[in-house]
């Protein structure tokens, strides 16, 4: 069964707390690590400082094995920032960019029993 | 009022950053100007957050304003410093202000959890899951994942504090010294004035993590310390990197 649940929050400390939540409960339902829910919310964090305004979008798909997050909009260019990739490649499984609304998104992935 | 001597090789230093773009002469002028940082940082300590934290974020706030000082101001750098340098650490408090209303119940799980994320990771072998932590707290699933924000936002632990009770070792020391590391991770990017910017020290936990790949376990049991000490670490390691690049309210990491 798929859940999809989606976010708008402030690009700001207190949009960062929401978003770890959230995050935590999601990653939680998947039974995943603490350290791999710390490094998807790590992921979203270091995305942050790149969104487009002052708000922050998040989808998140919570699949039988896997959490798959997408946030934006982001800057143009973000993806191809290579220390920007290189960090959030680290965290999560999967990193792929995506366009929405003629926008740069990123598309992040956590598989349940893949190592972190 | 500085003297004119010491007015006038701060002029030289800028002039030589500003023509040639020479970071020893903008890392000589930060050098000349950090008693001013540790002397603002004073006045804030005691507010709990450790005084060499507040030194790092004016030290943040000194190369902002190095870096936007126009020399026909007409006023001396360090006037022009002040209000950059006593900015950045009202928002160092600002970002962490949450923290501080967070009630005692909440901070006794916070800490409770954090051990047990230790105790369980060993013997487990690999991080516990939530329902593992609620189990072993006798809470609920809800509890343990505010725990662990909650854990996350507590003061990042310096750096610099001693990890033994001598007080003459320190995180940085046991984190050792990778240039080279550093140099593959940097190159080729495009915020490479980002890291450039990182203390020497906030560089090396980064390279562990990203270049090395160490996962943040394998961290913590390197150097001794625990997985959410390397979490925090990691965060502040990050949100510095941000805090060059952006002097917007990004989102703290």
């Amino acid at each position: 069964m798929t859940e999809t649940i989606l976010l708008t929050v402030p690009s700001g400390p207190r949009g960062a707390g929401v978003v770890a939540l959230v995050l935590g409960g999601l990653g939680s339902r998947l039974d995943l690590p603490v350290d791999r829910i710390d490094e998807l919310t790590l992921a979203a964090a270091t995305l942050a400082p790149s969104v487009r305004g002052d708000e922050l979008e998040l989808e998140a798909e919570v699949l039988d094995d896997r959490l798959v997050l997408r946030l934006g909009p982001l800057e143009d260019g973000t993806g191809a920032d290579a220390t920007l990739r290189r960090v959030v490649d680290a965290l999560v499984d999967r990193v792929t960019g995506i366009r929405r609304a003629d926008h740069e998104w990123l598309e992040l992935e956590l598989v349940r029993g893949v190592a972190g | 009022m500085i003297a004119v001597a010491e007015r006038r090789a701060h002029i030289d230093l800028l002039e030589a950053y500003r023509a040639t773009g020479d970071r020893a002469a903008r890392d000589r002028l930060v050098e000349e100007l950090m008693p001013l940082v540790r002397s603002l940082a004073r006045r804030y300590a005691g507010r709990g957050e450790p005084l060499e934290d507040l030194v790092q974020v004016g030290a943040i706030g000194l190369i902002k304003a190095i870096d936007r000082f126009d020399l026909d101001r007409g006023v001396e750098l360090s006037t022009y410093a002040v209000p950059t340098i006593v900015g950045e650490i009202r928002r160092h408090f600002r970002d962490r202000s949450w923290g501080v209303h967070v009630p005692r119940r909440l901070k006794e799980l916070a800490l409770r959890v954090s051990r047990l994320v230790d105790d369980l990771a060993a013997e487990l072998g690999r991080a516990p899951t939530v329902a593992e932590l609620a189990e072993a707290a006798d809470v609920e699933e809800d509890d343990v994942i505010e725990a662990l924000e909650t854990a996350r936002a507590h003061t990042p632990a310096s750096l610099s504090t001693p990890v033994e009770a001598s007080g003459e070792l320190t995180l940085i020391d046991l984190i050792g010294e990778d240039e080279a590391g550093y140099a593959a991770l940097e190159r080729g990017s495009v915020v490479r004035t980002g890291l450039e910017g990182l203390e020497e020290r906030e560089r090396r936990i980064i390279v562990l993590r990203f270049l090395k790949g160490l996962s943040q376990s394998q961290i913590a049991a390197e150097l001794g310390i625990s997985q959410m000490h390397v979490s925090r670490l990691l965060r502040r390691a990050l949100a510095a990197m941000h805090g060059r690049l952006d002097e917007g309210d990004g989102m703290p990491v």
